[in-house]
């Protein structure tokens, strides 16, 4: 049963930007096994913005393909349809992220690294374990703390208490919100995630990330995204708004079935990635007088 | 001004001429500041050096690598905590101290 402080910023949430149509398109279009490459480019080349930045990003280094590209037929045949989606959508979030008002823009910076940093080891995570959903993992962790945004822009007094809190006592945020809010981030994320229309893997894993034994049939899922979630504060990939690291569910660390002496591994690689796709976006959403 | 790989450049050491990639791209204007992202991305395109001003007295002083790994060791643990007591734990925050000591070097 919502509180009525949370009733509230449910009311307000309608203000908060939506995913571009264009993205729930192809998300569509992906779905379906009769697109074509061509249907596709059909879409996306209808977005003038979206276009720019594809292009922008396939000649980028990160993918360091030696010829220019210049249409995005090519660029999807190159990419694969998942990669597009991905490529997309993680330029879409970028503008939610981005927003409108220069207040906090540390913050959401800090907040978007962390994102960012999260998408790419819970993918990392799951290519190791041979999960067969990477890509949503991606998807999950790079939205896991959206509820933050919700906060930062909805409730900015709630959001500096507790980040405040969560800095003089050195605990987590979720706690905090938990002490002096009627709501946390999880709560606020699977809002959000329900108003945009994401599958329920991404909701549930949104709500359930700090509490992953709990997730019924995305325990995995949600193991994995805390799971990254502890990797990326540990190798200080931006922040969340708190300083602390999460104790390891154990239910969750028995479920993943991860080696011990694989752990350096996986970080090492994740730290890799992290560098490669972080520049990448820094190309697709820096300002052109960089 | 001098000029250093950029193995050897450092956070905060300040650009004394733009750096541009190999298609002659400006990727930093003279007089910034280097952080943890810019020589990111500045490795990702692959530059090998730069210019860089001059540090004043004392602060020009290289920090002993063995000293600053035992500071990044100890600021981790610090942030684990009581976690610690959990050997897996123990293992990412081993891990994460000596990446983050090699991200700091770029070497």
């Amino acid at each position: 049963m919502p509180t009525p402080k949370l009733k509230a910023i449910i009311r307000r949430i309608d203000d908060l930007p939506t995913l571009p149509r264009t993205v729930f398109r192809i998300s569509e279009m992906i779905n379906n096994p009769r697109s074509s490459a061509r249907d596709l480019a059909q879409v996306i080349t209808d977005d003038q913005v979206l276009t720019a930045r594809l292009l922008r990003l396939v000649n980028s280094s990160f993918y360091g393909f030696p010829q220019r590209i210049t249409t995005v037929t090519a660029a999807i045949v190159l990419l694969g349809f998942e990669s597009i989606r991905n490529l997309l959508l993680t330029t879409s979030v970028f503008d939610v992220f981005a927003g409108r008002r220069h207040d906090r823009q540390k913050a959401r910076e800090n907040l978007w690294d962390h994102s960012l940093g999260c998408a790419v080891a819970a993918r990392v995570i799951g290519k190791h374990i041979r999960h067969e959903k990477t890509e949503e993992l991606f998807v999950c962790a790079l939205l896991h703390d959206i509820g933050k945004i919700v906060a930062m822009v909805y409730a900015p007094e709630d959001y500096d208490r507790a980040t405040r809190k969560a800095e003089q006592e050195n605990m987590l945020l979720r706690d905090a919100e938990a002490d002096l809010l009627e709501y946390t981030h999880t709560e606020t994320g699977r809002m959000l995630a329900e108003r945009w229309n994401l599958p329920a893997m991404v909701a549930d894993v949104i709500y359930y990330h700090h509490t992953p034994e709990q997730a019924g049939a995305f325990a995995k899922e949600a193991a994995i995204v805390h799971l990254a979630d502890i990797f990326c504060r540990a190798l200080q990939l931006g922040s969340g708004g708190d300083n602390r690291i999460p104790s390891l569910n154990s239910a969750a660390w028995d479920r993943i079935a991860i080696r011990k002496a694989d752990i350096a591994t996986i970080m090492t690689e994740i730290e890799s990635a992290y560098s490669d796709i972080s520049t990448f976006t820094d190309a697709a959403t820096a300002a052109p007088s960089v | 001004m001098r000029r250093i790989l950029l193995k050897d450049a450092r956070i905060d050491m300040v650009l004394a001429a733009d750096v541009h990639n190999g298609q002659d791209m400006l990727l930093l204007k003279k007089g910034v500041a280097l952080t943890e992202k810019s020589l990111r991305m500045l490795k990702s395109w692959g530059v090998e050096a730069l210019r860089v001003q001059e540090a004043d007295g004392a602060s020009a002083d290289r920090p002993d690598p063995g000293k600053n790994q035992d500071k990044i060791e100890k600021a981790m643990e610090a942030r684990f905590g009581d976690t610690l007591a959990d050997p897996v734990m123990a293992e990412i925050c081993r891990a994460a101290a000596a990446i983050v000591h090699e991200r700091n070097h770029l070497s």
